[in-house]
C-alpha cells in the first residue's frame, strides 16, 4: 500500500475512506513510516470518497508531524468533494492538494 | 434526499444552459454599446450570473458559485457605470462565461479544475476600477474577536460591507468537529453544505495545534471557526446547526465598520433585529404608501394585519428568475417588522432555484418568529412546477420544518 522512493519522499495509499473506522489503524501505519526528520509525504487519496471529522484530525496530527521537521503534507488525486472541503476549510493553505 | 439532490442538480445543468443560450451575443451588443450601457441588456446578464451563483451556493459546487460571483461583481459595476465594458472587458467576460458553462456542465467534478487564475483577473478588473474611498477599505482591516478578545480573523473593510448587504448579518461560529459534528453522525462537508446553501462562509480557521501529532493520543476536540453571513436569524441560525446559541457570536458590522480602526469587534445584541437593506430602505423613504412600498422590482401593501409582497409592474412572472435577491431583501424587511407576509405573485412566477432557496429560508424564519407566510390567493402554478422539478416533496419540506403548502406540494 505505502512506496518509498528513493528515500526522500514516501507516498501513503489508503486506498479507503479516512474515517473514524479505518483511523486507528491508519494512524499506527502513517506513525510507523514517518521516521523522524522526515520532510516529506505524500498521501495519495485514491479510493477516499470521504473523510470524516475523526479522519481530518488524522491529515492534521499527520501534518503537525511533519510541520516540526519543517515538511509539508502533500494529498493528490482528491476527489471534488474532499477538495472542496478541504480549499472551504481554509487547509490549502497548510496541505499542498492535488485534484 | 440523494435523487432529491440528482433531480436538483440535472434541473440546474438545464437552467444555466437557458440562461447562457444567447449570452455571447448579449456581451458582443454590450461591446458595440461601449460606455452608453443598455441597462437592461446588462441586468439580464447580470440575472444569469446572479442565478447560476445562487443554484451553485445550493448545491455546493464552490468553483461555479465563486466563478458566478466574480462575473456578477464585474456586471454590477458595469451597470453602475464604474467599468465601461470595452473590449479588454468583454473578453474577460466572455472567456468567464465560457468556462462557467464548463464547469456547471462537469458538476462537481467542476471543483477540481483550477481557476485561480480566471478569478483573480476578474478581481484585478474590479478593483482597478473601484473608486478610490472603496480601494482604500480594501486596504484597512478589522479584527473579529470572540467576546473572550481572542482575535480569529482579520477581514477587509470592504468585504466585510459587501458581506452585509442585502439585510445579511454576520455571525462568528464556533464548532468542535468532535462533539458538533463526528458525536451527532454528521461530517463536516454535511455543515459547510447547509451553510453554503443559506448563506456565506466568508472565512474559515481551525485550531490546528489542539489536534496535536502522531505522538499525541488522537484528538477529542477539533475547534473550528467558521465567519458566516446570512438573512437567518440568531436563534434560527442556532437551531439550524444545532448549536448552543453561546457558540454563535453575532458581529455588528456596522459599529465594526464605524470605528476608526478597532482592535476588536463589537458584538450584536442577541437577537438584535437585522439592518434594513439600506437600498430598500432609501427607496421606501422615496415611495407614497399608496402605490404600495418601493422594495426593488417588488412592492409592499401594507394592510392592517399583514403586508402584501408583489412584483412592481413592470416584472413579469418569468423574470422572477433571477431577483432572488431583491426578494430576500423584502423580505427581510417585512421580517424586521414583524409582519406577516401575503405573497402576490401572478400565476407563471417562476422564481427560479435561488428564488425558491430564498423562500425556504425565509419561511424557516417566519415560522420560528411566530409569522406566517403564504400566498394571497393560489399557490402560483409556475412556482409550484419549479417546486416539483427541485424534487420538493412534503417530506423533504417538512425535514426542513417548512411547510409545503406554500410550493403547493402538502
Amino acid at each position: 500500500m505505502n512506496d518509498k522512493g528513493d528515500g526522500a519522499a514516501m507516498v501513503l495509499r489508503p486506498g479507503r475512506d479516512i474515517v473514524a473506522s479505518t483511523v486507528e489503524e491508519l494512524r499506527g501505519q502513517w506513525k510507523a513510516v514517518l521516521t523522524p526528520g522526515t520532510a516529506s509525504l505524500t498521501v495519495d487519496l485514491s479510493g477516499v470518497g470521504m473523510v470524516d471529522s475523526v479522519g481530518l484530525g488524522l491529515l492534521i496530527a499527520t501534518h503537525n508531524s511533519l510541520d516540526k521537521a519543517g515538511g509539508r503534507l502533500r494529498l493528490t488525486r482528491v476527489g471534488p468533494d474532499i477538495l472542496g472541503l478541504l480549499r472551504t476549510m481554509r487547509l490549502d493553505k497548510h496541505f499542498i492538494l492535488e485534484g | 434526499m440523494e435523487s432529491m439532490d440528482d433531480e436538483i442538480m440535472t434541473m440546474f445543468v438545464e437552467d444555466t444552459r437557458e440562461h447562457l443560450g444567447d449570452i455571447e451575443a448579449c456581451l458582443m451588443d454590450m461591446e458595440h454599446d461601449g460606455a452608453d450601457i443598455d441597462e437592461e441588456l446588462v441586468n439580464k446578464v447580470f440575472r444569469a450570473a446572479h442565478s447560476i451563483k445562487g443554484g451553485a451556493g445550493f448545491l455546493n459546487l464552490q468553483n461555479t458559485r465563486d466563478l458566478g460571483h466574480k462575473l456578477e461583481n464585474v456586471l454590477h459595476m458595469i451597470r453602475s457605470r464604474e467599468i465601461a465594458p470595452d473590449t479588454r472587458v468583454i473578453n474577460l467576460l466572455l472567456g468567464g462565461f465560457d468556462r462557467l458553462r464548463g464547469l456547471v456542465e462537469l458538476g462537481p467534478a467542476g471543483d477540481a479544475e483550477d481557476i485561480s487564475g480566471l478569478l483573480a483577473e476578474l478581481s484585478g478588473l474590479a478593483v482597478e476600477h473601484l473608486p478610490e474611498e472603496k480601494k482604500a477599505d480594501l486596504a484597512r482591516t478589522a479584527d473579529i474577536a470572540l467576546p473572550d478578545g481572542r482575535v480569529l480573523f482579520t477581514q477587509d473593510r470592504l468585504s466585510l460591507e459587501q458581506a452585509v448587504t442585502g439585510g445579511k448579518m454576520l455571525y462568528l461560529v464556533e464548532y468542535d468537529l468532535i462533539h458538533d459534528v463526528h458525536a451527532r453522525k454528521k461530517t463536516p462537508l454535511d455543515i459547510f453544505a447547509a451553510m453554503e446553501a443559506s448563506g456565506l462562509v466568508l472565512d474559515c480557521r481551525m485550531d490546528l495545534a489542539a489536534v496535536g501529532d502522531l505522538d499525541a493520543p488522537p484528538a477529542n476536540s477539533i475547534p473550528l471557526y467558521v465567519l458566516f453571513a446570512t438573512i437567518v436569524e440568531p436563534d434560527v441560525v442556532s437551531y439550524l446547526f444545532a448549536l448552543d446559541e453561546r457558540r454563535i457570536t453575532p458581529v455588528d458590522v456596522a459599529s465594526l465598520l464605524a470605528g476608526d480602526a478597532p482592535a476588536q469587534a463589537p458584538v450584536a445584541s442577541p437577537g438584535a433585529a437585522p439592518p434594513p437593506s439600506p437600498g430598500v430602505q432609501a427607496a421606501s423613504d422615496r415611495e407614497p404608501a399608496d402605490p404600495g412600498e418601493r422594495a426593488g422590482p417588488f412592492r409592499l401593501h401594507h394592510a392592517p394585519d399583514h403586508t402584501r409582497l408583489a412584483c412592481a409592474p413592470d416584472l413579469a412572472g418569468d423574470e422572477l428568475t433571477g431577483a432572488a435577491q431583491a426578494l430576500a431583501q423584502a423580505l427581510a424587511v417585512c421580517l424586521d417588522r414583524g409582519v406577516d407576509v401575503r405573497l402576490d405573485f401572478p400565476p407563471q412566477a417562476e422564481p427560479g432555484l435561488d428564488g425558491l432557496l430564498a423562500l425556504v429560508s425565509a419561511a424557516r424564519t417566519f415560522s420560528a418568529r411566530g409569522l406566517s407566510l403564504a400566498h394571497a390567493a393560489g399557490v402560483p402554478a409556475g412556482l409550484a412546477a419549479q417546486a416539483v422539478r427541485a424534487g420538493f416533496t412534503p417530506r423533504a419540506l417538512a425535514e426542513a420544518g417548512v411547510d409545503g403548502g406554500l410550493f403547493g406540494v402538502a
